[in-house]
């Protein structure tokens, strides 16, 4: 599995690819909580387009954002789910407890206006 | 029904791949494409399951054995860990918003989802867990 974390603005992106596993598991989650441990109501998606599969330890690592992003105020989305993850999300409820977006795109439209002060804010208040 | 694969490791996570190798093999070789990732999950979440809590680890070995018959695969894991029927497990809250989710119990849940039929039995001082997939799209 990959992980790849990218900041733009107020919005932080995390893409998994591969497969996400028991044996893979612990490598996303710290990439999550590393977000978690720098933002306060932050915005995270995470994209999950190139991920083949996922197992009960990968649900655990998504499980782990969105319980962290509402502690911290913060605003969760995922995006690109297909295949073996959709039928996991779907059969274990977790698909409808997470916002889910089509891509990144929309993703980043579901999370709202970027915060005061951000890049992209032209009036910066 | 005829054995077509299978391997015996220790039960550690390390030997993931190896597991789910052999499954997915055996599942491709058996006409079930569509299911590989059923089957995959299936043997990840019982494997995992055996490494974390069947206890004396290093002891013994996970057996996994691959047995195909008309239409249908069949895959048994045995170990020799303490006694545990999953069967009899019962089911988490999957209506639960996130708040109130616990984090892990989904594993046993998720393999009763993806198959056919799941038996358990104590033989011989080992569990014997039997996954059954059948060569179809399964009413999930």
């Amino acid at each position: 599995m990959e992980t790849v974390r990218i900041d733009s603005g107020d919005v932080t992106a995390i893409a998994f690819t591969g497969r996400l596993d028991a044996g893979t598991a612990a490598q996303a989650e710290e990439a999550v909580r590393a977000f978690l441990r720098q933002s306060d109501r932050g915005k995270l998606i995470i994209d999950l387009s190139g991920l083949d599969y996922i197992s009960s330890a990968g649900l655990r690592v998504l499980i782990v954002a969105g319980k962290g992003v509402l502690q911290r105020g913060g605003r969760l989305a995922l995006c690109g789910v297909r295949g073996n993850v959709r039928e996991v999300l779907t059969v274990t409820g977790l698909g409808m407890l997470f916002d889910i977006a089509e891509n990144r795109d929309q993703a980043l439209g579901r999370l709202g206006p970027r915060a005061s002060g951000a890049p992209g804010n032209p009036c910066g208040r | 029904m005829r054995k077509i694969a299978s391997v015996a490791l220790p039960p550690a996570l390390d030997n993931l791949p190896r597991f789910i190798a052999c499954v997915s093999q055996a599942a491709r070789g058996q006409g079930l494409g569509e299911r590989v990732g059923q089957v995959e999950l299936a043997v990840e979440e019982a494997v995992t399951n055996i490494c974390k809590y069947g206890g004396a680890p290093g002891a013994a070995e996970v057996e996994i054995v691959c047995l195909a018959g008309p239409a249908v695969l069949v895959v048994e894991i045995s170990d020799r860990g303490r006694p545990f029927d999953m069967t009899v497990w019962p089911a988490p809250d999957v209506k639960a918003d996130v708040a109130q989710r616990p984090i892990g119990g989904l594993g046993v849940f998720l393999i009763k989802k993806v198959t056919d039929a799941v038996e358990y039995r104590r033989e011989g001082g080992r569990n014997v867990l039997r996954l059954t997939f059948r060569n179809r799209f399964p009413a999930i």
